[in-house]
This record gives structure tokens, C-alpha cells and sequence, in this order.
């Protein structure tokens, strides 16, 4: 059996009641719907997993696990958050990822995850962006997840993020979802045991539109 | 914020051949831009520079030529431009960059170093990559920008299967690095896809879009003010998909755009550098020749 504690510490972070603050987010998905480029279960799930394998595996992933990496340094963890914040050329992407990561580093401070409290002083001294992968790599850690269940936690909640989107902007059901989380799950462990990019990098024009978009969008659900 | 290095963050690119093209531009007493240094070996060569703007004031127009015809297996090209102080440039190319299929699968590579100087006002804008069948490319553009300096981005590619066999191009490898001298403020889009990852992660409906560009402006202009130009720029256009945003730390605004094809991803870049030129300086750009891209 999976080491429990480690079970029980990932299940707990993952858990949609834990204040992470990642799910008031649609990463272009709001858009996409109005602009009815993604409608239906379908669509979503060639969206979830465009997502995954040209953003999140290339970007947020490698991002997550050198920050995980670098924990004890916290210097060469902000240097890997200067350049997420770098290749987050949205506005909305930007500023949700980082407050998405300042709410998770506020509630890991509190629970006293080593770590935290620090990083979180230099966020609000400005020598960090709190990105939400770097945060999760930081954090998670504390916590004592390893790096491979720090990254597949990440995997999941990014697909639970997508899918929660979806339902509530009326276009997929809740069954319609889990189907979808379902026939992911062979991406994400494939994307996982493929080895980490020597850089970050990230190519999804379609949600990066989107979020550009959304920023002048009438009416808006989601932050991004 | 720093910058510092860490594991897999990229450094400076690394020239292993010297460059192609090396210019530097310089602005004299009167405020006319002029060619103060210039190596052009092959496969490029220069057009006799010209000038036809009214704003900004001495703006010198120069466009790249290549004399192989394109872009070959194995290439390696490296352009470096110096654009000093207060000079004013428009840099682009006489057409598409044609980047032929490599049969044996060894990528061209191309990289471009551009200093924009003090108060300097740079627009490079070269015509988009076609890429063939098979066609590997490995692109890397880092352009330095100085206090007071405006640069005037742009970069795009297109599939480009002339016998329409339904084969796209092997792989592009894009990088666009804009920093300030010490290395803060920086702004980066990386990305590598196969030509049959790009028609694929496109949602069906979008799967007709063959192109995409993106179109950059770090100045320090107001920015809300660049954005909404650049938006109802965009707007109307047909047969494009885009969208414009500000950039980290307010040192610019960029645009990404999907377009059906060459000619509409044309008309949305020249939408959009028309609209910036014309808030920048006050004057719409005259076009630099009678077709082509801008």
C-alpha cells in the first residue's frame, strides 16, 4: 500500500475545500464557451488535455519540481517564479497565478509548513511573485510530499480546476466531468514519467487568446 | 525581482558561428539615422537603406534579403544589430522566410541579438516563417532594451504545403526574450510544436487557422492606452482569432493572433503596427512597398 501519510497529506491538499484558491479560475475556458470554441464534453476534454501536455508538462510541472528542488534556497525559488512570471504574458494568467499562490502560501504559513512564512515575506517585500507552481513545489514539500506526488497532485487539481470551470458555466455535466478526469488519467501518468524540459515553455495560443479576451468580456464569472 | 540563474532556466544564447549580419545604426547631429558599421555575408544581403517616415524623425528603413532563397537542412544564422542611442529603425525582410523540408531531419537555427539604445526607436518586423514539410527551425530572437527605448516587435509562421498533401512542418522551436540591460523585467515566449501537434491542439472548429503570430510593443507609453489601440485594431478583422494584454511589470503590451491564412494574418499585423505607429507618434506609417507585409 501507498505509503497512508503521504496519501492522506495529498488528499487533504487536493481536497476542493482546502482555501488554495486555485478554482476561481477558467484559464480561457469562460471565453472559449462564449466564443463556442469549447461547448461541449468533447471539446473539454481536447481542451483539458491540450492543457496538460502543452502547458502544464512544459511549464507548470517543470516549474513545480525545481522550485521543489530548490526549497531549502529560497533565492533560487524566486528565481524560478521571475520566470514563470516572465512566460506569463496574459494579465489574467499572471496576476490569477499569483494570487492563487499567495492564498495558498497564506494558509500554508499559517499551518506553519516550513518555509511558507519566509517565502511568503518575500512576496510581500516584492523579491517574489508567488506563482502557484512554485508554490506548490515549495509548500508540498514542507508538508512532505516527494516530488512525484507533488507533481501529480498538481496535474490533478489543474484537470479538477478545468472541469469544475465547466460545470459551472453550464456546458458539461457533473458525470460528464468525471468521465473526462477518467480518460485523462493516462495522459497525466504519461506526462509524468516522461523526463522534465531543460526550459520552461508553453504553447497554447488558443487559451492564451481566450484569457486576453476575457479581460473585456462583458460578463465575467471567472478571473480568468 | 532577480533573475539569478537556477537549473533549467536558458542563458544567453550561444554563437557558435559569427554572425551573417552585424549592423550597427547610429543617429547623427540632425537626427538622421545611418548605417555606422555593417557585415552582410551570405546568405544575406542588404537592400540600399531608405527613408520614408515622418514620425519618428530620421527613421531609417532597411530590409533583409536572403540570396540562398531560404532556409536550409542545418543552417546556422546569426543576425546581431546594435540600434545606439536616439537612432530610429525599421527592420524587415523583402519577403516570407522560406524554410525548406530537411529530409534528414537536422534543424536550421537562427538567432537574432538586437540592443535597443537609449531613447532608441526599433520596429523589427520580419515577413512570417513558411514552413515546409519536414522543415525543422530553431528560432531565437533576445532584444535588449535600454531606458527610453521603443521596440516594435513582431514574429509568425504558417504552414506551407505547396503540393496539399496534408503534411505539415517537422518542428519550430520559437524564443522571444525581451529584458532590460541587467537582466530584469523580462519578458519570454518559448514554445516547441510539430506541425501535426499545432493542427491538432487546435480545437476542431479553429483547426482552419494555418498561422500564427505574435506582435510585441515595449515602450513606455501608457499601456492601457496601448492595449485598447491595439484591441480595436484587432476587432473587426475577419478570419483571425487574437487577443491583447499588458505585460509583466508594465513595460509593454503584446498581441497573439491565429489567422486562416497568410493574407489575413498580414492584414492583422498591419492593422496593428498602423494603430501603434499612429499612437506612438502621432502619424500612420506609410507602407514599404507595394505588396508583401506591411
Amino acid at each position: 500500500m501507498t505509503d497512508p501519510t503521504a496519501l492522506l497529506t495529498a488528499l487533504q491538499n487536493g481536497d476542493s475545500f482546502f482555501p488554495g484558491g486555485g478554482f476561481a479560475a477558467s484559464w480561457g475556458l469562460e471565453t472559449l464557451f462564449t466564443d463556442t470554441y469549447v461547448h461541449d464534453a468533447e471539446t473539454l476534454r481536447h481542451f483539458v488535455q491540450v492543457q496538460l501536455c502543452h502547458r502544464w508538462a512544459r511549464c507548470d510541472r517543470p516549474a513545480l519540481v525545481w522550485a521543489y528542488r530548490a526549497a531549502g534556497e529560497l533565492e533560487k525559488v524566486a528565481a524560478v517564479d521571475a520566470e514563470l512570471e516572465a512566460l506569463s504574458l496574459a494579465r489574467e494568467l499572471r496576476v490569477v497565478s499569483q494570487r492563487a499562490g499567495r492564498a495558498l502560501l497564506r494558509v500554508h504559513a499559517r499551518l506553519k509548513t516550513p518555509r511558507a512564512a519566509d517565502y511568503l515575506e518575500r512576496v510581500k517585500t516584492g523579491q517574489a511573485w508567488s506563482h502557484l507552481p512554485v508554490v506548490q513545489g515549495l509548500v508540498w514539500r514542507g508538508v512532505g510530499l516527494d516530488a512525484e506526488q507533488a507533481s501529480l497532485l498538481s496535474g490533478h487539481l489543474q484537470v479538477m480546476a478545468f472541469v469544475s470551470a465547466a460545470i459551472r458555466l453550464g456546458f458539461v455535466s457533473h458525470i460528464q466531468a468525471q468521465l473526462i478526469v477518467q480518460r485523462i488519467h493516462p495522459t497525466l501518468t504519461a506526462l509524468l514519467a516522461a523526463p522534465l524540459p531543460e526550459s520552461l515553455s508553453s504553447f497554447t495560443p488558443v487559451s492564451d487568446i481566450a484569457m486576453m479576451r476575457h479581460e473585456t468580456q462583458a460578463t465575467r464569472l471567472f478571473a480568468n | 525581482m532577480s533573475s539569478t540563474s537556477a537549473p533549467g532556466l536558458l542563458a544567453e544564447p550561444c554563437s557558435v558561428t559569427p554572425p551573417q549580419v552585424s549592423i550597427s545604426f547610429k543617429c547623427d547631429p540632425s537626427g538622421q539615422t545611418f548605417i555606422a558599421r555593417q557585415r552582410t555575408t551570405y546568405p544575406f544581403t542588404l537592400t540600399q537603406p531608405f527613408c520614408l517616415d515622418r514620425a519618428p524623425h530620421g527613421m531609417l528603413t532597411l530590409m533583409l534579403q536572403s540570396i540562398s532563397g531560404g532556409v536550409y537542412e542545418n543552417e546556422r544564422l546569426t543576425l546581431d544589430f546594435s540600434v545606439e542611442d536616439g537612432a530610429c529603425v525599421h527592420l524587415t525582410t523583402q519577403g516570407a522566410t522560406v524554410v525548406h523540408s530537411m529530409r534528414e531531419g537536422r534543424a536550421a537555427t537562427q538567432q537574432v541579438s538586437i540592443r535597443a539604445g537609449k531613447d532608441s526607436f526599433v520596429e523589427y518586423l520580419p515577413d512570417p516563417l513558411a514552413l515546409f514539410p519536414q522543415a525543422r527551425f530553431r528560432s531565437s530572437v533576445h532584444i535588449t532594451v535600454e531606458e527610453g527605448a521603443t521596440v516594435i516587435s513582431g514574429d509568425a509562421f504558417g504552414l506551407h504545403d505547396p503540393e496539399a498533401l496534408a503534411r505539415p512542418f517537422g518542428s519550430v522551436f520559437s524564443e522571444t526574450v525581451f529584458q532590460r540591460p541587467d537582466g530584469q523585467h523580462r519578458c519570454v515566449d518559448r514554445f516547441e510544436i510539430s506541425g501535426h501537434e499545432f493542427i491538432v491542439s487546435l480545437p476542431q472548429s479553429l483547426q482552419r487557422y494555418q498561422t500564427q503570430g505574435t506582435f510585441w510593443v515595449v515602450s513606455d507609453h501608457d499601456t492601457e492606452e496601448l492595449v485598447t489601440t491595439l484591441r480595436t485594431a484587432l476587432d473587426p478583422l475577419p478570419d483571425i482569432y487574437a487577443g491583447a494584454s499588458i505585460l509583466s511589470d508594465n513595460v509593454g503590451v503584446w498581441t497573439r493572433v491565429l489567422a486562416v491564412d497568410a493574407v489575413a494574418l498580414r492584414n492583422a499585423f498591419h492593422a496593428a503596427w498602423r494603430a501603434v505607429r499612429l499612437c506612438l507618434t502621432g502619424v500612420e506609417p506609410p507602407s514599404r512597398r507595394k505588396s508583401g507585409w506591411l
